[in-house]
């Protein structure tokens, strides 16, 4: 893999907006603006680069599902920071597998050409539109109509809520798609519009809304704005959250795909792969697979460990981790009060520089369980946090 | 080839444009109006039995007593006004579930009892 650089588009902010990139600008505390989205730069991949990759996506899926068992045999529900109300749940949809979407694994690809997991982001994954869509105009646009990307993620998109509602399992009259409204820059409003996209190319009704304005009237389940009942729901917002709120137990006494029950997307037990937690679970069963890192349960870890990332259980966008190198911390993530449900210590992987500093992070989609697609943020530090930058790729 | 064959937007801009002109993603709030409007104690819309009031929906800081302007308003007596909101949310970090923009932020929807 390599990184070159390139002359922008002239007027790409106008161009990436209107594909709905509204929120390419990330504010910085001193006030200054960045831009996320990057095209003065792109990733060019062999395919057979991209062939491996993807066969290690597949395996790790794979590894997935014997750590999701492990987890439930184990009980390690409490240590990963699961409450034990919503294990039965868990458990009984791991069991009957109800419909999944998406979700986006990041490989660590340093210059040994091996890619290693950071991390399975498998309930509530954000990039979708800029990889899915905005990477693919820019590559028709700068390449010609014969250039190659590894992003199948829209047609793969369309091609599951198709196989969902012709099987009977989305039940309802729509598909109701929640946001938070506390997101203010439109990035999560844009994904779900973006699924909503997807969906209504496979002929579903969609309807967007605040979970905040969602509504529980007793006896009857979830309705929306409209007083509709809401039979099917996406929701960006991660179990996590959601157990810990007050619908958290409605939600969970609700679920299901009869009449006044929700089926929800993603389904809760991929609380099991989005949790850190999964990371020394895999460890333990795969310790000699070249793409799982040595991980263990924050206390866990070897006397004397030297190079390591702690990262908190439950949290995004590289927040509360922090980089430890020769025993002393280097870079932190910014803080944003998570970690109170405990820590996981991964050791430190070298993402590799490939070019004045930039430090890649792999995004492999993974649409139900098929690889889809690959979205590239890069870095200038050792963690990819909210200001790493979106930058697109092609195969070469 | 490991690319879609073909992207097509059809709901996407039209959604960033409404979003960037405050459309979308707004924050609103829940008040119990009267027929002409005036806020008031939403303990008269929470009953569900009250046809004379609504449930208002609009910026956050309006009064008891002061005129809420123009907007949707649903007749506390629908079922849709029984049921409880706001029961999520309430954990959502200033950045929703992407990148954090550091900017701050408000409640989001409280109302409907």
């Amino acid at each position: 893999m390599d990184r070159h650089d390139i002359e922008p588009r002239q007027g790409w902010p106008a161009t990436i907006e209107e594909q709905g990139l509204i929120y390419w600008k990330t504010p910085l505390p001193d006030g200054e603006e960045i831009s996320y989205w990057h095209e003065g730069a792109y990733y060019s991949l062999t395919s057979e680069e991209v062939y491996d990759i993807e066969a290690s996506a597949r395996l790790m899926l794979e590894m997935l599902i014997e750590a999701g068992d492990h987890i439930i045999e184990e009980n390690l529900f409490s240590q990963m920071g699961i409450p034990g109300w919503a294990v039965p749940r868990i458990k009984e949809t791991w069991e009957s597998e109800p419909p999944m979407i998406y979700g986006r694994f990041d490989f660590a690809y340093g210059h040994d050409g091996v890619p290693k997991l950071l991390e399975y982001n498998a309930d509530t994954p954000t990039g979708l539109l800029e990889s899915a869509a905005v990477q693919w105009f820019w590559a028709r646009d700068v390449f010609g109509d014969g250039v190659d990307q590894w992003n199948m993620l829209h047609e793969m998109l369309v091609a599951r809520w198709r196989e969902l509602a012709q099987a009977g399992r989305l039940p309802g009259e729509r598909l109701h798609l929640l946001h938070t409204n506390a997101e203010r820059s439109g990035e999560d409003f844009m994904t779900i519009g973006y699924l909503a996209e997807t969906a209504r190319a496979a002929n579903l009704m969609c309807e967007l809304e605040a979970i905040e304005s969602l509504g529980l009237i007793d006896g009857q389940g979830f309705v929306d704005l409209g007083g509709n009942p809401v039979r099917t729901a996406f929701k960006l917002y991660p179990w996590e959250w959601m157990v810990r709120e007050d619908f958290g137990a409605q939600a969970l006494e609700h679920m299901g795909d009869g009449p006044g029950q929700t089926t929800w997307i993603e389904p809760i037990w991929k609380m099991l792969w989005s949790n850190k937690g999964i990371l020394p679970v895999l460890h333990r069963l795969f310790a000699d697979h070249p793409n799982v890192l040595p991980a263990w349960f924050d206390g866990e870890q070897p006397a004397g460990l030297q190079n390591f990332v702690r990262k908190p259980l439950l949290a995004r966008e590289g927040a509360n981790a922090a980089v430890v190198l020769d025993g002393e911390v280097v870079e932190r993530g910014p803080d944003q009060d998570y970690g109170e449900e405990g820590f996981v210590v991964q050791a430190y992987t070298d993402l590799g520089d490939y070019g004045g500093g930039a430090r890649p992070v792999l995004g492999v989609w993974t649409v139900d369980v098929e690889p889809a697609g690959l979205g590239i943020r890069e870095s200038d530090g050792l963690l990819t946090t909210n200001t790493s930058r979106f930058v697109p790729h092609v195969i070469a | 080839m490991k690319r879609s064959k073909s992207v097509k937007l059809a709901v996407v801009p039209l959604l960033a444009a409404a979003f960037l002109s405050g459309c979308g993603g707004e924050d609103e709030t829940a008040y119990c109006v009267d027929e002409s409007n005036r806020v008031t104690d939403n303990s008269r819309c929470d009953r569900g039995d009250n046809p004379g009031f609504f449930w208002f929906f609009a910026s956050p800081g309006l009064g008891r007593g002061s005129f809420a302007g123009s907007g949707e308003r649903i007749n506390s007596t629908d079922k849709a006004a029984l049921a409880r909101r706001g029961g999520f949310g309430s954990s959502a970090r200033s950045g929703g579930v992407g990148r954090p923009t550091g900017r701050t932020i408000g409640g989001g929807f409280s109302g409907g009892g």
